[in-house]
C-alpha cells in the first residue's frame, strides 16, 4: 500500500498569557492509502491539535511553529513543480508550503473532518439536509472553478447580509446538492433520508447528528477523513453503530481515516495501525499486535493497566501515578517528558530519547527499546519533585 | 442477610412540560416526562450497588431523588429504616448520605480554598458542635457516694472534628473530692470540682466514664467534651486530614480549585463528601470526565475508603468496566425503569435480559482479538420518556420481541412488520406512500406496490395468513383507511411484549423481560 500523508517533524505552538505551550512537539507519522490510522492519548495529549494542524485549522495564538505535511496529489505536484520546487516531492506536495487558497480548496474535497461534538457543529437554525447540501455545493462550485473557494459559509460580512436581505429567496444550494444530501443521508444509514433532511439539527438524536456530520464529511468525496473523537459523546449502543459505518465507508470508498480518541477499545475495533500520544509527542507507534501485545513504552504499558476489563476484572488497577505535564515550554527540561511519572525511570532519561526501531513498524521513543531496565541507573526517588521544588525556589527568588 | 442501609420501592420522579399559566390559559394538556418510572432496589451495608444505563435512562435523576435533593413524584425511601421523605429535620439524614458529582470542575466553587470548600459541610451543619456529645447520669444509690456515669457518644470525634478530647465534669465545690474509675491517659482531679479526663479515641463506640463523688447530697454535675482549638482549628485539622486521606497533601488547603487537574478535584469533591463522616455516598459518575489513567487512580482510592471506613456505595455510571470493577451487584436501567439485578458476575457473565446483553456486547475491548468480534448493533433510538412505548420499553429496538404463538416469521421480519407497524401507528406512513404518483389505476398499482413491499421492504419469508394480513393492512392503507390498517397489523401481530409490562422477579437475579417467566397477574 503506498502512502497518502506523511507528516514530519510537525510542531505547533501556543502562545498563551501563562507563556509558550508546545502542544505538538515533533510528531512524524504516515497514513497509508485505504486504512484506519489510530492515534490515542489523553485530554492535553495533542491528538486533536495534531489533526488541525494538517488541516491548517490551529487558531490564534496557536500557530504550526515547523514541520512538513506531505500529502499525495499529483495533479498538485505537476502544477507547483516548476514553481515551488521545495514543496514538490514526486507525487507529494508539502501543504505547510503551499498558498492558502490552494491549501484552504483541499479542505473538504481531499481532507475532511468530522468532530466529536455533533450538535454544536451544526447551525441549528438551518435544516440538516441544507447544510449538507451546502457542503456539496461548494465542492461542486469548487470543482466547477478550482480557483474560487467562496463559499456562503465564508460571506458573512456586511454586503452579504444587505444582500440577503433584498434578495431573501436567494438559494446557494439547488436541486441537485439537495439529491446528493438525501443520497448521502441515506449512505450513513439515516432512515427515511429525504424526510429527515428537512429537519432541523434539534430533532435529530445524538447519533443520528453525528450520522448526519459523517455525510457532511464525505459530501467532497474525500480521500482522507480526521475523525476527531467521533463516539465519545455518544453511548456504547450508539457508539457501535458509528464506529461500524466508520470502518464500512473506509472498505466501500477507499479512503483513509485518521481516528483520534482517548478510548483504547475504539482503536482495537477499527483500526489497524496506531500511535500513542503524550506531552504533544507520538511515544509508541506500531500495528495494533505490536502496541497491545508488545508495548515497550512505560507509559503505553501504564495505559492498558489503567483500563479495567470488563470480560476478567482484577481485583485492583494499576494507575499511572501524577498528571499530565501543563506542556509550558519554560518548564519543560529536554527530557523524555514521562519521566516523572515513570516507574522505571533512569538517568540517561534526563535527556530525550529518540524514536528506536523495535522491529517491524513498532517504534518507541524510550531507552527501554534499545536495553532493558538498568536498575543501578535509576533515579532516585522523589528526583523530580526536588527539581520541581528547587524551580520553585528559583522562581521565587526571581520574582523578588 | 441483615436489613438494607437502603430501600427504595417504586421510586418515581416525573417532570412536567407545559404547565404554566399560558398553557393552562390555551387548555394545553400538560406532558410529562417519565425520568424515573417506579424504581426499586436495596443497598446492603458495606455494598456497592452499581447502577448502569445509557445517557437518558434516569440513573442521576435517581440518585438525586432518593437523597431528596429532588422531590419524589411517588415512592418511598428508607434510610436505615426511616423513611426519608417523611422527615421533617434532614439534617442527621444529609449527615450519613452524601454524594460526590461527576463534574470535579462546576462542583466546586472557584472562589473558595479547598479548605472552606470542604469545611463547608461542617459549617452548614454548625459542626463542631459540643453539646451534642456527651450524657451524664446520675445514680444516688450508691453507698458512700455518688455515681454520675458520662457518657461520651460515639460520633463525638467526628462531632467535635478531632481524635484529641478533652472531658471536664464539673460539680459543686465543697461536696468531696472525686474519683475516676478506669484507664485513662490523663485523669486531673481539680479543685474546685473539677475533673478532666483527656481521650484519645478512635471513637467508633459510645465510651462511659464513671465517676466517683464522695458526697452526702446529689451534686449538680455538668458535663463538657471539648476539643483544643478554637472551631475555626478544629475544622481546618480536618480539612487538612482529609485532603491528605484522599491522596492530596495538608500544605494545598490555601489553594483553589484551578490549580488543581481534573483528578485532584475530584479528590477534593470526594474529601467534601466524607467530612461529615457519612455512611452512604451516591458516586454520580464520579470518574467519566476524567482520563484513563487517573480514573483507576480514583477507583482504587474509592475501594480503599470503602474498606477502611466501612462506606457504602450507590456508583452511578456508564461506563461498563468501571462498573464492572467497582460493584458488588449491579442494576441496569433503560428508559427510566431497572431491567435487571443482580450480583455483578452473573449480570456480566450471564446477563439475562436482551438489553444488558446489548449493552455488553456493544462496549469494545482493548484487545487485539476485538476487530474479529461479531458486534451485532441495536437499531434505532432509545425512545421519548414522554411517550414510552407500552409493555416492556425496549421492545422497540429489541432483537428478541416475542412473536405470538402461530405467526412463523423470522426474527429479522418479524422486526420489519414491528417497526412497519410503529410506523404506521405514529402517522408517519399515509397512503401516498403505498398508492404510487398519481396513478389512474389505483388499485392495481397499489397492488403492485403491496407485493413489491412485501417482498422486498419485508423479508421473504412473510407467508400464508402472515403475508396477508401484511398485504391487508398495505391495502387498507393505500384505500386511506389508517386505522383499519393498524387494527389489521394488530390482530395478526401483537406481541406480548407490547401487550404486558414485564417485572422484575422475586430472585437473586431478575430480568424484567417475558422470555423469563412471568409471576401471574
Amino acid at each position: 500500500m503506498s502512502d497518502l500523508l506523511r507528516v514530519r517533524g510537525l510542531s505547533t505552538r501556543f502562545f498563551t498569557e501563562e507563556g509558550q505551550v508546545n502542544a505538538v512537539e515533533s510528531v512524524d507519522f504516515t497514513v497509508r492509502e485505504n486504512e484506519i490510522l489510530g492515534i490515542v492519548g489523553e485530554s492535553g495529549s495533542g491528538k486533536s491539535v495534531t489533526a488541525l494542524s494538517i488541516i491548517d485549522l490551529v487558531e490564534s495564538p496557536g500557530r504550526v511553529s515547523a514541520g512538513e505535511v506531505w500529502y499525495r496529489k499529483p495533479d498538485l505536484a505537476d502544477e507547483f513543480r516548476s514553481k515551488r520546487p521545495d514543496a514538490v516531492d514526486g507525487d507529494f506536495v508539502d501543504l505547510q508550503q503551499l498558498p492558502v487558497g490552494v491549501r484552504r480548496s483541499l479542505r473538504g474535497s481531499a481532507i475532511s473532518t468530522v468532530f466529536q461534538d455533533a450538535s454544536s457543529s451544526f447551525n441549528p437554525a438551518i435544516p440538516v439536509g441544507e447544510q449538507i447540501a451546502e457542503a456539496v455545493e461548494v465542492q461542486r462550485r469548487a470543482r466547477a472553478n478550482p480557483r474560487s473557494t467562496r463559499s456562503r459559509t465564508q460571506g458573512y460580512g456586511l454586503a452579504q447580509y444587505l444582500l440577503d436581505g433584498l434578495v431573501p429567496a436567494r438559494n446557494y444550494t439547488d436541486t441537485e446538492s439537495h439529491e446528493r444530501a438525501i443520497e448521502l443521508l441515506e449512505q450513513v444509514g439515516i432512515p427515511d433520508p429525504a424526510e429527515r433532511a428537512e429537519e432541523y439539527p434539534h430533532q435529530f438524536s445524538g447519533g443520528m447528528l453525528q450520522r448526519a456530520m459523517i455525510a457532511q464529511a464525505l459530501a467532497g468525496e474525500p480521500d482522507l477523513l480526521l475523525a476527531d473523537e467521533p463516539t465519545t459523546a455518544l453511548d456504547v449502543t450508539v457508539q457501535a453503530g458509528i464506529l461500524e459505518l466508520l470502518s464500512d465507508l473506509q472498505e466501500e470508498t477507499g479512503m483513509s481515516i485518521v481516528l483520534i480518541t482517548h478510548d483504547l477499545g475504539v482503536i482495537a475495533r477499527t483500526c489497524d495501525r496506531l500511535g500513542v500520544m503524550y506531552a504533544g509527542e507520538i511515544v509508541e507507534r506500531g500495528t495494533l499486535e505490536d502496541v497491545f501485545e508488545d508495548a515497550v513504552h512505560p507509559y503505553t504499558q501504564g495505559l492498558l493497566g489503567s483500563i479495567p476489563d470488563l470480560d476478567d476484572p482484577a481485583p485492583r488497577l494499576q494507575p499511572i501515578e501524577g498528571n499530565v505535564p501543563d506542556l509550558i515550554d519554560a518548564e519543560m527540561a529536554n527530557r523524555c517528558y514521562f519521566a516523572d511519572r515513570c516507574p522505571k525511570a533512569m538517568e540517561e532519561c534526563l535527556e530525550k530519547p529518540p524514536e528506536f526501531d523495535v522491529g517491524g513498524e513498532h517504534g518507541a521513543k524510550c531507552y527501554l527499546a534499545e536495553h532493558g531496565y538498568d536498575e543501578g541507573q535509576a533515579l532516585p526517588e522523589g528526583y523530580f519533585e526536588e527539581q520541581a521544588e528547587s524551580r520553585g525556589r528559583q522562581g521565587g527568588e526571581a520574582d523578588d | 442477610m441483615t436489613e438494607p442501609l437502603l430501600e427504595v420501592e417504586d421510586l418515581r420522579k416525573y417532570y412536567t412540560e407545559r404547565d404554566d399559566l399560558i398553557d393552562t390559559l390555551l387548555r394545553r394538556e400538560p406532558v410529562s416526562v417519565r425520568a424515573v418510572d417506579g424504581v426499586s432496589f436495596d443497598v446492603q451495608r458495606g455494598e456497592t450497588l452499581g447502577l448502569v444505563g445509557e445517557s437518558g435512562c434516569g440513573k442521576s435523576t435517581t440518585g438525586e431523588t432518593l437523597l431528596r435533593l429532588r422531590e419524589a413524584t411517588e415512592g418511598q425511601v428508607r434510610f436505615d429504616g426511616e423513611d426519608v421523605f417523611s422527615l421533617s429535620d434532614l439534617g442527621e439524614f444529609r449527615r450519613r448520605a452524601g454524594i460526590v458529582f461527576q463534574d470535579p470542575y462546576s462542583s466546586l466553587d472557584p472562589r473558595m480554598t479547598v479548605g472552606r470548600i470542604i469545611q463547608e459541610p461542617l459549617a452548614v451543619h454548625d459542626l463542631p458542635d459540643p453539646s451534642r456529645v456527651a450524657d451524664r447520669d446520675v445514680d444516688l444509690a450508691v453507698a458512700g457516694g455518688i455515681e454520675a456515669t458520662v457518657r461520651v457518644f460515639d460520633d463525638a470525634a467526628m462531632l467535635l472534628g478531632s481524635d484529641d478530647l478533652q472531658v471536664s465534669v464539673e460539680y459543686d465545690a465543697g461536696v468531696g473530692p472525686a474519683e475516676i474509675e478506669g484507664e485513662y491517659d490523663h485523669v486531673e482531679p481539680l479543685d474546685g470540682g473539677v475533673v478532666l479526663v483527656d481521650l484519645e479515641t478512635g471513637a467508633d463506640h459510645a465510651l462511659d466514664i464513671d465517676v466517683l463523688i464522695r458526697a452526702r447530697q446529689p451534686p449538680d454535675v455538668e458535663v463538657e467534651v471539648s476539643a483544643a482549638g478554637s472551631r475555626g482549628d478544629v475544622r481546618r485539622r480536618r480539612a487538612e486530614d482529609l485532603l491528605e486521606r484522599v491522596g492530596l497533601s495538608a500544605g494545598q488547603v490555601d489553594r483553589y480549585p484551578h490549580e488543581f487537574s481534573g483528578g485532584q478535584r475530584q479528590r477534593i469533591g470526594i474529601a467534601r463528601a466524607l467530612a461529615l463522616e457519612p455512611e452512604f455516598l451516591v458516586l454520580d459518575e464520579p470518574v467519566s470526565a476524567l482520563d484513563v489513567s487517573v480514573q483507576a487512580q480514583i477507583l482504587n482510592l474509592l475501594s480503599d475508603l470503602q474498606e477502611e471506613l466501612g462506606l457504602t456505595y450507590l456508583f452511578i455510571a456508564h461506563d461498563l468496566s468501571v462498573v464492572r470493577h467497582i460493584s458488588d451487584r449491579v442494576a441496569v436501567m433503560y428508559l427510566g425503569e431497572i431491567v435487571e439485578t443482580g450480583p455483578v458476575d452473573e449480570i456480566f457473565e450471564a446477563p439475562r435480559h436482551p438489553y444488558t446483553q446489548a449493552l455488553l456486547e456493544s462496549v469494545p475491548r482493548a484487545e487485539t482479538a476485538e476487530r474479529e468480534r461479531e458486534v451485532e448493533a441495536l437499531a434505532g433510538d432509545v425512545p421519548s420518556p414522554r411517550n414510552p412505548p407500552s409493555g416492556c420499553r425496549f421492545r422497540t429496538r429489541c432483537p428478541e420481541v416475542i412473536p405470538p404463538d402461530d405467526v412463523a416469521l423470522s426474527q429479522a421480519a418479524y422486526r420489519e412488520v414491528m417497526d412497519y407497524r410503529e410506523r404506521l401507528e405514529a402517522g408517519e406512513l399515509d397512503p401516498s406512500d403505498v398508492a404510487g404518483a398519481g396513478s389512474d389505476e389505483e388499485f392495481v398499482v397499489t397492488n403492485a406496490i403491496v407485493s413489491e413491499l412485501v417482498g422486498a421492504a419485508f423479508a421473504a419469508d412473510a407467508t400464508g395468513a402472515d403475508r396477508t394480513a401484511i398485504q391487508q393492512s398495505i391495502e387498507l392503507l393505500g384505500e386511506g383507511d389508517r386505522e383499519g390498517a393498524v387494527e389489521a397489523a394488530r390482530e395478526r401481530f401483537e406481541s406480548v411484549c407490547e401487550r404486558q409490562t414485564p417485572v422484575l422477579q422475586e430472585e437473586a437475579h431478575p430480568a424484567a423481560c417475558h422470555l423469563y417467566e412471568q409471576p401471574e397477574g
